[in-house]
């Protein structure tokens, strides 16, 4: 099947940086695809070129199977190809209404606005996503951050969005809320069956909201997977170590990888705990093994002597650690 | 289920409802103090509107750049500009009034474009690019018309003007009332129209909202403000062509601070400076206040060279019942 959105070996620089080195990636109809990376990784900057902020260097973007040269965001959103951005996703002052419309107003002759059949579009639209909300004359500004972003997707999709890009929609938001909110945006997304592209630095949202996950890093797409094959079978030290806490020992000129929560007690290793540490309810060990030391998530006491195994022997090049 | 808010947060809520307050307020003042001095007389009446409709053809126009997010200074420029080169056509080079009016209202129009192609194209503040206007024309105005003629005053130029065309839309008193006053509400009912109930009023808003997410959202934000440069300066020009076809002098001076009273009536009638907020009938309620001001104290007897006074201390205390009542609206509305 033809991937809805492709980008193939596109090179993208800000004067004489680099900003993206030959990606290719693509995203397929009904998926959320999560693009995970830190800040300087590239994201952004592919998301701007899928958006149409501004075209590659050099590449190829294919939308459902066709070139496309995008100038404008515009132009991509006659394609149907609609981005959220974090802070500017709607205009704080303007209604719900108003800005649910902006840029697609029903209108009649001399472009006078159908503000009735503004408001059955609307109302339309948030009922069949279940979002509840009392006046749709209501400055946006007075909206939740929650609320706030289920306006904007709900208006993208409504306006026939094919690809939905969302840039990092809960960055800006307390804790608490984003927790919430990440599950609602997942649950939105899957009700109304867009293709999503959702952009983050956290691994825990990508592997929540994500079908599939790209792992981005100094301009390269590193791998793309499930979230669960991501975390289990890494292929590159950076995607390995961007889901979660982990240790790296040398070992015959490689790296030895695991989690901490991939150890269990009886196996080939001999281990003296050295420190034992109570976090949210989790203990943790400190323990010295033949390679060096390393934390694990096993119940012990200072000074003990434990055999430990491994559930999962990975090994990276040294080299990957720069 | 949808429900309407209810009445009294709507009016707490609109832009133009601090406007409102002030305007009787004010009207109660000069109607208590200088109620029989004839303060409310027809002709009394009839004064004030005529000095609110003067500024108030300036603030609409004035009003839309600025919920669009811009200013500009340079209109009280145009004002003269345009007056010139009126004198200058039918004086000067003999142009029928038809003519010289057309060609006023296309200086203006292109001072308007050049406007927003500089603040547009430099990326620099509309104040920095309208301040530079204001003088440039200024003097272009005061150099070029001495340097053609010799003086800087024209007069007897309502009389060519009786018999065009053209000019009859800008001339009398239809109905007793002047004018500027019929062209100042048609333009108030016109515009608060075009910007609550057309696709391009919603642009506006947009636009001074957060230029970029309009633009994300499709809306042509460089089209928007470049036309509302335009139509700023072109009411300027009508403004001009209104005095000086009515009073048959144009002087190179003439418009000098109306720039800022326009502002000042835009404030006082809501506007954000910031953007993407305000209203043009709130502009044209702060016009008839600070028109109200002006006459009114010249029926109280205070020396009116207070005028600008009170101005500054209108504008000062609009802004903050403005600020109030907006804070009052959101906090009722959480």
């Amino acid at each position: 099947m033809t991937p809805l959105a492709e980008l193939l070996q596109v090179e993208k620089r800000y004067g004489r940086v680099p900003a993206l080195r030959g990606v290719s990636f693509a995203v397929h109809r009904g998926e959320v695809h999560c693009l995970l990376g830190d800040n300087g990784a590239g994201k952004s900057t592919l998301i701007k070129i899928l958006a149409g902020v501004f075209p590659p260097d050099q590449g190829e973007y294919r939308f459902e199977g066709r070139t496309v040269r995008l100038r404008s965001p515009r132009e991509a959103l006659d394609l149907g190809i609609a981005t959220v951005f974090q802070d500017l996703a709607l205009l704080p002052l303007m209604s719900v209404l108003r800005n649910f419309i902006l840029g697609r107003e029903p209108v009649g002759r001399l472009g006078v606005l159908d503000l009735r059949e503004a408001e059955r579009q609307v109302r339309t639209s948030l009922e069949r996503l279940g979002i509840a909300l009392d006046d749709l004359h209501r400055p946006v500004g007075m909206l939740s951050g929650g609320q706030r972003q289920a306006v904007a997707i709900a208006r993208a999709v409504h306006f026939g969005a094919k690809l939905l890009i969302l840039d990092e929609p809960t960055s800006a938001l307390d804790p608490v809320l984003r927790e919430r909110l990440r599950l609602e945006v997942r649950a939105l997304l899957k009700e109304t069956g867009v293709t999503a592209i959702h952009v983050t630095h956290d691994p825990e949202e990508a592997m929540l909201l994500g079908d599939r996950v790209g792992v981005m890093s100094k301009g390269r797409l590193l791998e793309v997977d499930t979230p669960r094959r991501l975390y289990r079978e890494p292929r590159t030290l950076a995607a390995f170590l961007a889901f979660g806490r982990a240790n790296l020992l040398p070992e015959d000129g490689h790296l030895l990888a695991f989690r901490y929560e991939e150890v269990h007690l009886g196996g080939p290793l001999e281990a003296l705990v050295l420190e034992r540490r109570e976090v949210r309810g989790e203990v943790l060990c400190r323990v010295r093994l033949p390679q060096g030391e390393a934390w694990v998530r096993l119940e012990g006491s200072p000074g003990e002597r434990v055999r430990l195994g491994l559930a999962q022997i990975r090994r990276f090049p040294m080299e990957e650690l720069s | 289920m949808v429900r309407p808010a209810p009445i009294a947060r709507r009016f707490f809520l609109a832009p133009e409802s601090g406007a409102l307050i002030g305007l009787a307020a004010t009207f109660t003042f000069f109607a208590l103090v200088a109620g029989n001095q004839g303060f409310l007389t027809l002709q009394g009446t009839v004064n004030y509107l005529e000095v609110a409709a003067q500024l108030g053809i300036l603030a609409t126009g004035v009003a839309l750049l600025m919920i669009a997010g811009e200013f500009d200074l340079s209109v009280g420029s145009v004002i003269g500009a345009t007056g010139m080169v009126f004198a200058l056509g039918v004086q000067v080079f003999g142009l029928p009034v038809w003519a010289s009016i057309l060609l006023a209202l296309a200086l203006a129009a292109g001072v308007g474009w050049a406007n927003g192609f500089l603040v547009l194209r430099t990326g620099l503040p509309s104040f920095i690019v309208t301040l530079s206007t204001l003088y440039i024309l200024r003097g272009a105005t005061i150099a070029i018309t001495r340097e053609v003629t010799n003086v800087t005053r024209f007069s007897g130029l309502a009389e060519p003007a009786l018999k065009d065309p053209l000019a009859q839309l800008l001339l009398g008193a239809p109905l007793g009332l002047p004018v500027s006053v019929w062209w100042w509400v048609f333009l108030t009912l016109a515009f608060s129209w075009v910007l609550l109930r057309t696709r391009w009023g919603n642009w506006i808003f947009a636009t001074g909202g957060d230029p970029v997410a309009a633009r994300n959202s499709g809306v042509p934000v460089y089209r928007v403000k470049t036309s509302l440069f335009v139509l700023t300066a072109l009411l300027a020009a009508l403004l001009s062509l209104i005095q000086v076809l009515n009073t048959g002098s144009a002087d190179v001076l003439r418009g000098q601070t109306k720039e800022l009273e326009a502002i000042a009536a835009a404030v006082i009638g809501g506007c954000l400076l910031t953007g993407g907020y305000g209203s043009v009938l709130g502009a044209s309620l702060g016009a008839l206040t600070l028109g109200m001001v002006q006459q009114g104290i010249f029926f109280t007897g205070i020396n009116t060279d207070w005028y600008l006074t009170f101005l500054g201390a209108m504008v000062l205390g609009s802004v903050l019942l403005n600020q109030f009542l907006r804070r009052k609206a959101w906090e009722a509305w959480r």
